[in-house]
């Protein structure tokens, strides 16, 4: 491997861990989002957990984290459909919605 | 003259990374630099606009599409309707691989379109693509492999 490889090894490595690092802090932001949207209809609140899901779901699989990547896309797509009111807001989605938090804490 | 003589004369090309998530801004303005690039990045509508002011403008831009404040597509009209900014290049980086986002995109201006999550090497190659570049700077640098 040349020199410029192993550096984008190292980098890739030092960036993943520092990731994973800063994920609960991540899910304890998105926790509260959650709560906040269904617990006053914050519209702000939504738009959070839309942006939270978002960047998750961008970064997660360059860093290692293919699965956590995966629910993040999921939970964005339903925030997405329910602001854009193309989804109901029902106690199901509410569900959906927490299942996927907790999924990702567990694949923490 | 050798390849690094020949690299000293240039100034590297400047890319700036558009992109709110702090990891990922972080990583891709490294890789960048690891590959010779010259990399800034910008999080927010604030940061994009006090970069893009900037003189001379960069050599390329990556644009997340979604970010906290402002809209990237939005980012890319307004980049096009200026005179100074209007042929700077523009990678959009998003996770929206809808065919409807990626038309909107292309219709925009937009120079080409990477779907996260991307692998980095694929990013480099169409960095070096849009700059119309065979090898990364690094490479010729060291004439590794």
């Amino acid at each position: 491997m040349s020199d410029g490889g192993a550096a984008k090894q190292q980098l890739l490595r030092e960036a993943s861990q520092e990731f994973q690092a800063a994920m609960p802090a991540r899910l304890r932001e998105l926790s509260v989002s959650l709560q906040q949207w269904r617990d006053d209809g914050d519209e702000n609140s939504g738009r959070s957990l839309l942006q939270m899901l978002h960047s998750i779901h961008g970064a997660a699989a360059l860093f290692g984290m293919v699965e956590m990547g995966d629910v993040a896309g999921r939970g964005e797509r339903l925030v997405r459909q329910i602001i854009e009111g193309r989804l109901p807001v029902t106690a199901q989605a509410w569900s959906e919605l927490h299942d996927a938090v907790s999924r990702m804490r567990l694949l923490l | 003259m050798p390849p690094a003589v020949r690299l000293q004369q240039h100034s590297p090309d400047r890319v700036l990374v558009i992109e709110d998530d702090p990891s990922l801004a972080k990583f891709l303005r490294q890789f960048l630099e690891i590959e010779g690039f010259a990399a800034v990045t910008a999080a927010n509508r604030d940061e994009i606009v006090t970069q893009l002011r900037r003189t001379p403008p960069p050599d390329l831009v990556l644009l997340d599409v979604m970010l906290p404040d402002v809209d990237g597509f939005n980012v890319l009209r307004k980049m096009r309707e200026h005179p100074a900014l209007r042929d700077v290049p523009v990678l959009m980086l998003t996770a929206k691989a809808t065919r409807e986002s990626v038309l909107k995109g292309l219709a925009g201006g937009a120079n080409g379109y990477i779907t996260k999550p991307f692998q980095p090497e694929n990013l480099m190659a169409a960095i070096r693509t849009v700059l119309g570049r065979r090898d990364s700077p690094f490479e010729q640098r060291t004439g590794a492999q």
